[in-house]
């Protein structure tokens, strides 16, 4: 068996309300090969969305260790947490998050130009990818002109401008009407099968979560494969 | 908490360098160049603070970070040595020619030191974050700024109407000048309206002004009218950030405004009163230690021959008393040589009644009633009152007028006096004043009589100066020789120079090719010390008022962007989410107080500028007798509105420091957890 491109071992996470402590990861372990598409469904307040920021250095583990490529993430300098932010990962969340002043071009170059490219090259970029999530007749509409489906695609080209090789998608289509969603569904499993990109999606949707060919189940502080 | 000892024992380090930076800068230009102590002094706490500064800047890449309890260790750790050193190498005090006498002393200065390099590095570290120490450098700020200037909100509309207020606000202000001018040339001239004469520039950028104004002011009413017209829900709600943003620049304008417009007045007392001492007085005098001066003929082309030199004129100076009718009145008699004295000081253009050259010859003087002379710069009730105190009065009684035969009165020696002077005694050109001297009189059995001398007004003069206007009068040099009884010798010699602010060292230049002693110079700087540092001190303390104008207006930067962070904490956690670096946050926040600074300053330095204009157009009256001068002057000093606007900015990036590094602390998930 190859490496997995990412891995948690052990991993804990807890916070505090007040006096009181609240585990959410209660030593969550689990591993995703590159290219691999998984569901993680599980009841509201569980932690899902809190296992899908660990996993992807947004928020650090309190114990345990979450692995990209074999390396530790919390050995990682700031420096080289931003590069794997930027282009080793990229997040979709259940509300688009897009910058309401820039139009969709910019917002989908927004990494592009974090990353130091140039205008021209980060457009180009994010000019592809819009027209692979189906938005080439949207790219100068800004946030408020686009239809709440189209948002969601936007920031979906977005996290993928840079080529990442895995996507972590928080009920990206929680907001959404079936049909819409349904539509965004479609399109993360085409990604997956045309780019290669392993991705996690966290959803509510059953029906969705069924389709995909790996479904984990986040329990009592645990992921476990359904 | 882990202390870093290496950041500590490298910020040590370098306070120690600055201190030497400084001690070995002033020893060496103390000892080796002209400067004045002061610059010396400047120039080498200067260099120390830029040191600090530096240390800061190295250290936030040694210690990735502010590390503020390292430096601050460092930090007291020099104030401790500073206390030490200074004790054994007893150095001046700053008031002036003191050593450091009390340890209370030392205290302060050792504490000054601590406070100081630790506020510096802080501050330098704060660049060095700024460019990437903790991650690598990174000078780039574009897309930074692109965000920037969406919570600004400064597109095209924006900079449109900043522009519009930023131009036409000032403008209107330099078009009140440019009509408070035209008005009163209006009121003056004998043609009325057709007086004016206004420079078409002036003029054209008035008119653009007006028409701006009038023209913003319509659109704005449209405006107005079109969105009241609107439904409630279709009228755009403005974020509080952003009119909490026209309030910072708001504030930062007018707090640069204030401070320029005041500087610039006190720069233009400055000047005036520079002005009209060098047009009286010469720009220094060469005098000897001893009283006797006889070889001053052959002194004269030695003078004249130093380079920088542009006029030399002898002189007497004396204490007297003077009397017409039944006034009498102390005066500083001067024996002049009026054919010279034009070289060094404008003595002959301050005549407004009678000529200066009947000093060297009495016998030219008309018999009859001398006119007044024209004179646009003396207009206004304080003059005519003048007039008809003096010269109306003898023209309607001349019977005041003490009868003398023609030939003795032909016989006087002449003198010119002040304004005030000539008011005071109520004594008009042609008439005769007795001059008193307690000097070389005659002994009696009851002691010595003071000798009296009548003397015949030559001139009038006004120097603008009340006090040289109410207190000099002037003689020919043989005149003040005979009365004074002192034969060829003078006081001294007028000098003046073709650049006033090299009269020291060319005044050391004259004395060297003299043979020194026991001759010496004395500049006006020098002769006027009391006058010119009160000024100087005056303005310092203005200045450091009004900068806390700005400072106050910086706090509201400060608080703007506070509420930018609370409002933006989402973007920044997306931001980050997408591999945006610390410091890339840190930039936009620090670029948008900078922008908010720079935009304010701009206006106020505009604001200030038109101020200026105005203040000189319009010509704000002052009571002269209180002032010296009968309008408020204005100085319009290039270099002083730099130095305003690098404090302002300056003050601006110190704002951005707070709120740009808490958003740069930020975690990721901060703004993504709360929904």
């Amino acid at each position: 068996m190859t490496e997995p491109l990412i891995e948690a071992r052990e991993v804990h996470k807890s916070y505090w309300l007040g006096e009181k402590e609240i585990h959410v990861l209660r030593g969550a372990s689990f591993s995703l090969q590159a290219g691999e598409m998984a569901s993680l469904v599980g009841p509201s307040g569980v932690g899902k969305s809190t296992f899908l920021h660990v996993i992807g250095t947004l928020d650090p583990p309190t114990r345990g260790d979450v692995l990209f490529d074999g390396r530790v993430a919390s050995a990682m300098g700031e420096e080289e947490l931003a590069n794997f932010r930027n282009r080793g990962v990229g997040f979709v969340f259940q509300f688009h998050y897009l910058l309401p002043e820039f139009t969709a071009l910019q917002n989908a170059s927004m990494p592009g130009l974090i990353n130091r490219m140039s205008r021209d090259e980060a457009e180009q970029a994010a000019e592809e990818m819009l027209k692979v999530v189906g938005l080439a007749h949207r790219l100068d509409h800004k946030p408020g002109e686009l239809s709440g489906g189209e948002q969601q695609r936007v920031a979906l080209a977005r996290a993928l401008v840079l080529k990442p090789r895995l996507l972590l998608a928080d009920e990206p289509t929680g907001n959404l009407d079936e049909a819409t969603g349904e539509g965004i569904h479609q399109l993360l499993v085409e990604l997956n099968q045309q780019l290669g990109i392993a991705a996690i999606v966290v959803t509510h949707n059953p029906r969705l979560a069924e389709r995909m060919p790996r479904r984990l189940r986040l329990a009592d502080g645990l992921v476990i494969d359904a | 908490m882990k202390l870093r000892f290496r950041v500590i024992a490298v910020a040590l380090l370098s306070f120690l360098i600055a201190g030497g930076v400084q001690y070995a800068l002033s020893t060496w230009l103390g000892k080796s160049s002209n400067f004045s102590r002061d610059a010396v002094t400047y120039a080498s706490f200067g260099a120390q603070a830029l040191v600090f500064f530096l240390a800061g800047f190295v250290l936030s890449f040694v210690g990735r970070g502010y590390r503020p309890v390292e430096n601050g260790i460092a930090a007291l750790i020099t104030g401790v040595i500073a206390f030490f050193v200074l004790r054994w190498l007893k150095p001046p005090s700053f008031s002036y020619d003191r050593f450091f006498a009390s340890t209370g002393e030392l205290v302060v200065w050792a504490a000054a030191a601590a406070v100081g390099s630790w506020l510096l590095a802080m501050w330098g570290a704060s660049l060095g974050l700024l460019v990437g120490a903790a991650g690598h450098l990174d000078l780039r700020f574009r897309y930074e700024w692109g965000i920037a200037r969406t919570h600004l909100r400064l597109n095209k509309r924006t900079v449109f109407l900043l522009l519009a207020v930023g131009l036409v606000v000032p403008g209107l202000q330099f078009a009140a000048g440019v009509l408070a001018q035209a008005s009163d040339q209006a009121r003056r001239g004998a043609a009325g309206v057709h007086s004016i004469a206004i420079d078409p520039l002036a003029l054209g950028v008035s008119i653009l002004a007006v028409l701006a104004a009038v023209l913003g002011l319509g659109r704005w009413f449209l405006g107005m009218r079109r969105l009241a017209a609107l439904p409630a829900g279709q009228r755009r709600k403005r974020p509080a950030t952003v009119v909490m943003t026209a309030i910072s620049v708001a504030g930062v304008s007018v707090g640069v405004w204030a401070l320029t417009v005041v500087l610039s007045v006190m720069s233009g007392f400055e000047a005036d009163l520079k002005h009209k001492i060098l047009g009286t007085n010469s720009h220094a005098l060469l005098m000897k230690y001893t009283s006797e001066f006889p070889e001053w003929k052959g002194v004269v082309p030695t003078v004249t021959a130093v380079a920088g030199v542009s006029g030399v004129s002898p002189f007497i100076l004396n204490e007297v008393i003077l009397s017409h009718d039944q006034t009498v009145t102390g005066a500083e008699l001067k024996g002049i040589d009026p054919a010279t004295v034009g070289s060094v000081s404008d003595l002959p253009k301050q005549v407004i009644a009678g000529q200066l050259n009947w000093l060297g010859d009495p016998k030219s003087m008309p018999t009859t009633l001398v006119q007044p002379n024209q004179n646009e710069k003396l207009e206004g009730p304080e003059y005519d009152q003048f007039l008809e105190d003096t010269f109306a009065r003898r023209e309607k009684h001349p019977e005041e007028q003490k009868k003398l035969e023609p030939e003795v009165l032909k016989n006087l020696s002449a003198i010119c006096i002040g304004k005030e002077m000539s008011h005071q005694l109520r004594a008009w050109v042609g008439d005769v004043v007795n001059v008193i001297t307690p000097l070389g009189g005659e002994m009696t059995p009851s002691g010595p009589v003071p000798r009296s001398r009548p003397f015949r007004v030559a001139c009038i003069l006004y120097s603008g100066m009340y006090e040289y206007d109410s207190k000099f009068v002037y003689i020919g040099i043989p005149e003040a020789q005979k009365f004074f009884k002192m034969g060829d010798s003078i006081t001294g010699l007028e000098l003046k120079f073709f650049d006033v602010d090299a009269a020291r060292a060319i005044g050391r230049r004259i004395v060297a090719a003299l043979g020194g002693f026991p001759y010496r110079t004395k500049d006006w700087a020098e002769l006027n010390r009391n006058l010119f540092s009160a000024l100087k001190l005056e303005k310092l303390a203005m200045a450091i008022i009004l900068t806390f104008i700005v400072l106050v207006a910086c706090f509201n930067i400060l608080s703007t962007l506070i509420m930018l962070v609370l409002e933006k904490t989402k973007e920044i956690s997306i931001l980050k989410s997408m591999g945006a670096r610390d410091s890339s946050v840190m930039k936009i926040f620090v670029v948008e107080g900078l922008t908010i600074g720079a935009i304010g300053t701009a206006i106020g330095l505009l604001l200030g500028l038109a101020s200026c204009s105005f203040i000189e157009r319009f010509g704000l009256q002052l009571d002269p007798d209180v002032y010296y001068i009968s309008n408020l002057p204005v100085t319009v000093d290039g270099a002083q509105f730099a130095v305003v606007a690098a404090i302002s900015l300056a003050l601006s990036y110190l704002a951005t420091l707070y709120p740009a590094t808490k958003a740069s602390r930020l975690s990721p998930v901060d703004g993504l957890r709360e929904e």
